[in-house]
C-alpha cells in the first residue's frame, strides 16, 4: 500500500531508519505477521495482522536492537468507507537503551514506531497488548469505550471515561446522539 | 454492636465468641475518595480497600471530567477546535496549544516564523514555571503545609499577569495559533518577564526552606510511593515522575521539537542528592523544583536569541491539510503530551487522539499503592501532580 | 471566690436575710456565665489572632473589615454559622450527633473554673486543680468519638479513631510532664504553684534545673498533639480525611467544635504558663500596691498566654503534617521516655536539695 502523506517535493522521500530496522527484524522473525509498511513520510508505520500482533509486540519489546519498552498510545480510527477499524499503536523506548543508542534515535527527530492493525468493522477484535506493556491497559479500555474495539484475552474490558450504560461508542462515525440519558434529554450540538 | 458495624474495620462480632484472637473477623473498609475530596486534585475518584489506615488495594475511577474533546475535534475546523486544547491540562494551556499547533502545522507542512517559534518557547516555559510552582505549592497543601501554597501564588500571579498581557486571559489563553502566535510581544513585556524570572529565582529557596529541607516533609516523602524505573516505563509514566525514577529522558532534549535544540539546559534525574531514593515522592518534588530553574535558563536564552520579524505565517482562511497522519510529542510540565492526528483533506480532522500524560501517570497508582498508609496515598497522588482535565479530556 | 462571697454576705445586712445556698447558687451561675463569655470571647479573638497571623505569614492580609483591624470578625462568623442550615445526616445517630459537640465544648470550658487568672482571681480555688483540669480535658475524647461514630461517615470514623489514639497516647507524656512540676512544687493547687515561682525569672519552674526545662518542651509538644494542632492535626487532616470527625457537621454545631478547640488552646496555654512560666509573676519586682499588682498580674499572665498561642500559630503555619505512625512514634519512643526521665530526675533533684546544706543552690532548686 502506498501512502501519499509525503508532500515535500519531487526528490525521493527519505526512508525512516527506525521503522526500517524494526520492519526488517519483524519480517525476519514473523514473516506472516507483517501485512504492509510505510517507511517514508511523516507517519511511517508497520501494518500487522491481528493474529500476529502479540508476536510482533513481544519482538519489538524484547529484541536487543529494538527494546520498545513503553506503549505510548493506542488509538482506534473508524473507517466506515473501508468497513474497517484501524487500531494504531505508538511505541517508544525509554529506559533500557544504553546512552549512545538514545543519541542515535534522537538524531531522527521522533524516535517512535507505529504499528497498525486493521480489523473488520462488524467484528473489531484485536488481541490485547496489556500483558506486553501494562500501560496499554487503560488505553485499550479507552479505545473500547470510545471506538468500540474489542480487545480479547484480557480481563474486564470495561468502559473508562463514559458511564457503564452509555449507548454506543461515540467516536464511531455512524454514532448518533442518544435522545435522552436516564430521562435527561440530550440536545445534539447542531440543534443548540 | 450497632447496625453500623460494617462501617468500621472491626466488623461484626459473633455472639459467644471471644473479642480478640483468631476468631475475630475483620473486614476491609471500602472508601470512596473523591470525586469531591480535597486531595484528589479535581474529580478523581479512588475506591480504596483499606485495613484501617493501611491501603490494601485501590482502583481509580476517571471520566467525571470527560468533555469529549476528541469528538469535538472531528466536528469543528482546526482553528475552532484549538481553544478546546487549552482545557486538557488547564494548568499548562500554552504547552497544550504548542503541541496541538505543531501537529496541525505538520499535517499541512506549514512553516512557522522564527520569532513565533521563540515566543512559543518563552510562553511554554513560563507556563511550565507557573505549573511547577503550583505543583510545588499544592504538594505542600497535600501534606498539611498551607503556607508555601499561598507563597507560590505571589509569583504565579505575576506570571499569570504576564500571560494575561499578551493573551488576554489568565488560564486558557488561545494564544498559540496555527502558523504562529496571536500577537507579538513588546519590549516592556520582556522587561516585565525578566523581573518575573528574577523573582522566581529569588523566592525558590524560600519554598525549599519550607518544604524540601523540612524534616517532617522529608519524613513524609522519602522512600514513600516509590515508582522505580521498570514500573514507570512499563506503565508509560512520563515527565518528572519518569525522570525522578532515574530515566534520563526529556523530550525537549532527546527528541527535540520546535527549536529546543538551540538551548542549553540540564535534565535533572532522580534520586535527589538531598535525601530519598529514586522514584519516591521526594525525588519527584525535588525534580520539579530543579526544573523551574532550568526553565528560567531556557527563557533567558530564548530572550537573548530572539530575532525580529513576523509572528504569524500566511495561513489560508480555510486551512485544509492534505490527507495524512502525524504523531507529535511534546514535553508538558506533567509529562509527554502526544497528539495523533489523521487528516482526510478536509478543514477538520478525521480523527484526533490525545495522549495526556496524567492519564498514564495516574494509572500507575493501582500497582504501587499497596501497603501505603492513607496519608502516604495522599502524598503519592499529590506528587504525581495530575490534572484531571487531561486524564478525562 | 468563696472568701470574696463570704465577705460580701457579711458586709450587707440585706444579703444576710437571704438563704446562703441560694446566694451561692446565684453567684456560681453568674461566675460561670461570666467565665463562659470571657473564654468564648478570648477564643474568638484567638481565631482572629490565628487568621491575622496566618495572613502575615502567607503574604496576605487576613480579616480586617469587621471592627477595628477585624477584631469583631468572630462575631460575624458566629452569626453566619448561626444562620446556616443545621444538617443532620439522615442515617446518623441523632441523639449522639447532637450531644457530641456539647461534650467537646464542655470538656474544653469547664477547666477554666479552676484556672487562676491572677492572685485570687479564680472561681474555684481547689487543692486538686491541676488534676481536675487534666481529667476534664480528657472528656473531649468522648465527644469526639461520639461525633465520629454518630456521623455514620467513614471519614469521620477514621478521624475519630485517629483522635482517640492520639489523645489517649499523648495524655501520658502530658500528665507525666505536669507531674514533674508537681513533684517540684509539692502541690496540685495551681495558685500555690504560681506563688512558689514568684520572685524573679530564675524562680520560674522552667528554669529550675535541666529536667524542668526538658519537661517544659515535652509538655508543650504533648499539648500541641492533644490539642490536635498542626503538625499533629491528623484527626481533621483536611487533605486526607476531608474534615475528620466533624466532616458531617454544619452551622452552629460546627462552630461549637471550632470554639471548643480554641478554648482548649487557651486553657492549655494558661496551664503551661502557670506550671512553667511563673503564671502572673512578671519576673521582676514592680513598685505597685497589692490590689494593682493583682490586675497587672492578670495582664502578665495574658501576655504569656498570648506568646504561647502565637508560637502554636507559628508552628501550625510553618510545618507540614506528621504521619500517623510517626505521631505515635514520637509519643511512645521520644516524649514518654523523656517525660519519665524528667519526673525521676526532678525527684532526685528534690532529694538532693534536701541533702544539701542550706544555701543558694538548694534554695533555688527547691524554690525556697
Amino acid at each position: 500500500m502506498t501512502n501519499e502523506s509525503d508532500s515535500q517535493g519531487s526528490e525521493a522521500p527519505p526512508e525512516d531508519p527506525v521503522t526500517l530496522r524494526a520492519l526488517a527484524l519483524l519480517r525476519k522473525a514473523h514473516p506472516d505477521a507483517v501485512v504492509d509498511a510505510v517507511t517514508t513520510g511523516r507517519h511511517p508505520y508497520i501494518e500487522v495482522t491481528a493474529d500476529g500482533l502479540c508476536d510482533a509486540c513481544l519482538l519489538l519489546r524484547d529484541h536487543d536492537e529494538l527494546l520498545y519498552d513503553c506503549c505510548h498510545l493506542v488509538t482506534g480510527v473508524d473507517r466506515p468507507d473501508d468497513q474497517q477499524i484501524e487500531v494504531v499503536y505508538h511505541l517508544v523506548s525509554y529506559a533500557r537503551l544504553p546512552d549512545d543508542e538514545y543519541r542515535k534515535r534522537a538524531e531522527k527527530n521522533d524516535p517512535w514506531v507505529a504499528l497498525k492493525v486493521r480489523v473488520p468493522r462488524d467484528k473489531p477484535e484485536v488481541p490485547t497488548v496489556s500483558n506486553v506493556w501494562t500501560g496499554a491497559d487503560w488505553h485499550e479500555r479507552e479505545t473500547y469505550d470510545l471506538v468500540g474495539v474489542i480487545f480479547t484475552g484480557r480481563e474486564e474490558l470495561r468502559r473508562i471515561l463514559l458511564p457503564e450504560d452509555w449507548p454506543g461508542h461515540p467516536l464511531r462515525k455512524d454514532w448518533e446522539f442518544p435522545v435522552e440519558y436516564h430521562g435527561v434529554p440530550i440536545v445534539p450540538p447542531e440543534a443548540q | 454492636m450497632s447496625p453500623r458495624a460494617e462501617s468500621t474495620s472491626t466488623g461484626e462480632v459473633h455472639e459467644g465468641q471471644p473479642l480478640v484472637g483468631r476468631d475475630l473477623r475483620t473486614e476491609e473498609l471500602v472508601f470512596n475518595m473523591g470525586p469531591q475530596h480535597p486531595a484528589t486534585h479535581g474529580v478523581l475518584r479512588v475506591v480504596i480497600k483499606s485495613d484501617g489506615e493501611v491501603v490494601r488495594s485501590l482502583e481509580p475511577h476517571i471520566g467525571n471530567l470527560h468533555r469529549s474533546s476528541e469528538k469535538i475535534g472531528e466536528e469543528l475546523p482546526y482553528y475552532q477546535w484549538l481553544p478546546y486544547v487549552d482545557r486538557w491540562d488547564y494548568l499548562a494551556a500554552m504547552n497544550n496549544e504548542h503541541v496541538a499547533c505543531m501537529a496541525i502545522e505538520r499535517l499541512g507542512g506549514l512553516e512557522v516564523p522564527e520569532r513565533a517559534e521563540y515566543i512559543r518557547i518563552i510562553v511554554a516555559e513560563v507556563q511550565r514555571i507557573l505549573s511547577h510552582l503550583m505543583a510545588i505549592g499544592v504538594y505542600g497543601l497535600d501534606l498539611g503545609a498551607f503556607t508555601p501554597f499561598l507563597h507560590q501564588f505571589r509569583e504565579r500571579e505575576r506570571g499569570l499577569d504576564l500571560l494575561d498581557h499578551i493573551a488576554g486571559a489568565r488560564l486558557l489563553y488561545h494564544y498559540v495559533r496555527i502558523g504562529g502566535v496571536k500577537r507579538d510581544v513588546s519590549k516592556e513585556w520582556i522587561d516585565e518577564l525578566e523581573v518575573f524570572l528574577d523573582a522566581v529565582e529569588k523566592r525558590l529557596p524560600d519554598y525549599n526552606t519550607l518544604l524540601l529541607h523540612n524534616h517532617i516533609f522529608q519524613e513524609r516523602t522519602c522512600g514513600i510511593g516509590v515508582i522505580d524505573r521498570e514500573v514507570a516505563v512499563r506503565w508509560g509514566v512520563t515527565g518528572p515522575a519518569l525522570r525522578a525514577a532515574g530515566v534520563s529522558w526529556d523530550t525537549r532534549r532527546d527528541a527535540p521539537y520546535s527549536i529546543y535544540d538551540r538551548f542549553e539546559f540540564d535534565v535533572p534525574v532522580g534520586p535527589s542528592p538531598i535525601a530519598g531514593v529514586a522514584g519516591d515522592c521526594f525525588a519527584r518534588h525535588w525534580l520539579r523544583v530543579r526544573e523551574v530553574t532550568e526553565s528560567v535558563k531556557i527563557v533567558r536564552q530564548a530572550l537573548g536569541q530572539m530575532p525580529e520579524g513576523p509572528v504569524m505565517a500566511r495561513v489560508p482562511k480555510s486551512y485544509k491539510p492534505p490527507v495524512g497522519e502525524v504523531y507529535v510529542r511534546g514535553e508538558n510540565p506533567r509529562g509527554e503530551l502526544a497528539t495523533y492526528m489523521v487528516s482526510e483533506g478536509k478543514d477538520r480532522a478525521y480523527r484526533i487522539r490525545c495522549r495526556g500524560p496524567s492519564f498514564s501517570n495516574i494509572a500507575v497508582i493501582t500497582e504501587v499503592s499497596e501497603g501505603l498508609l492513607l496519608g502516604d496515598l495522599v502524598a503519592m497522588i499529590g506528587s504525581l501532580d495530575i490534572v484531571l482535565g487531561e486524564v478525562d479530556r | 471566690m468563696h472568701t470574696w462571697l463570704d465577705g460580701l454576705i457579711e458586709s450587707s445586712s440585706w444579703l444576710q436575710g437571704l438563704p446562703a445556698g441560694l446566694l451561692y447558687l446565684v453567684a456560681m451561675v453568674a461566675a460561670g456565665a461570666f467565665l463562659l463569655i470571657f473564654s468564648a470571647v478570648l477564643a474568638g479573638e484567638t481565631v482572629w489572632l490565628e487568621r491575622r497571623g496566618a495572613g502575615r505569614m502567607q503574604a496576605r492580609i487576613g480579616p480586617n473589615r469587621v471592627g477595628p483591624q477585624g477584631l469583631l470578625q468572630f462575631l460575624a462568623d458566629a452569626l453566619k454559622l448561626l444562620a446556616k442550615e443545621d444538617i443532620i445526616p439522615s442515617s446518623a445517630d441523632k441523639t449522639m450527633f447532637r450531644l457530641a459537640p456539647i461534650i467537646v465544648f464542655a470538656g474544653a470550658f469547664v477547666g477554666f473554673a479552676v484556672i487562676p487568672f491572677g492572685y485570687g482571681i479564680v472561681v474555684a480555688d481547689m487543692n486538686v486543680g491541676l488534676f481536675l483540669v487534666l481529667s476534664l480535658t480528657s472528656i473531649e475524647v468522648v465527644g469526639v468519638i461520639m461525633a465520629g461514630w454518630a456521623s455514620n461517615s467513614k471519614w469521620a470514623v477514621l478521624g475519630s479513631m485517629r483522635e482517640v489514639a492520639q489523645m489517649v497516647s499523648y495524655e501520658m507524656p502530658l500528665g507525666i510532664s505536669a507531674l514533674a512540676i508537681v513533684v517540684l512544687g509539692g502541690t496540685l493547687n495551681l495558685t500555690d504553684l504560681v506563688v512558689q515561682q514568684s520572685g524573679g525569672v530564675w524562680n520560674w519552674y522552667v528554669f529550675r534545673g535541666p529536667f524542668a526545662f526538658i519537661a517544659f518542651f515535652t509538655f508543650g509538644t504533648a499539648m500541641l498533639a492533644s490539642l490536635k494542632r498542626a503538625p499533629f492535626d491528623l484527626p481533621e487532616a483536611e487533605s486526607e480525611l476531608v474534615a475528620g470527625y466533624h466532616t458531617e457537621y454544619t452551622g452552629f454545631r460546627f462552630a461549637i467544635f471550632f470554639l471548643g478547640e480554641y478554648a482548649g488552646m487557651i486553657l492549655f496555654s494558661l496551664l503551661a504558663a502557670i506550671l512553667f512560666l511563673g503564671g502572673w509573676d512578671p519576673g521582676f519586682p514592680l513598685p505597685l500596691t497589692e490590689g494593682l499588682l493583682r490586675w497587672v498580674g492578670f495582664l502578665v499572665l495574658m501576655g504569656k498566654v498570648f506568646i504561647l498561642l502565637f508560637v502554636m500559630i507559628w508552628i501550625r503555619w510553618s510545618l507540614p503534617r506528621f504521619r500517623i505512625d510517626k505521631v505515635m512514634y514520637l509519643c511512645y519512643k521520644v516524649l514518654l521516655p523523656w517525660s519519665i526521665v524528667c519526673v525521676v530526675g526532678i525527684a532526685l533533684q528534690v532529694l538532693l536539695a534536701d541533702a544539701l546544706p542550706d544555701g543558694v543552690i538548694a534554695d533555688w532548686l527547691m524554690g525556697r
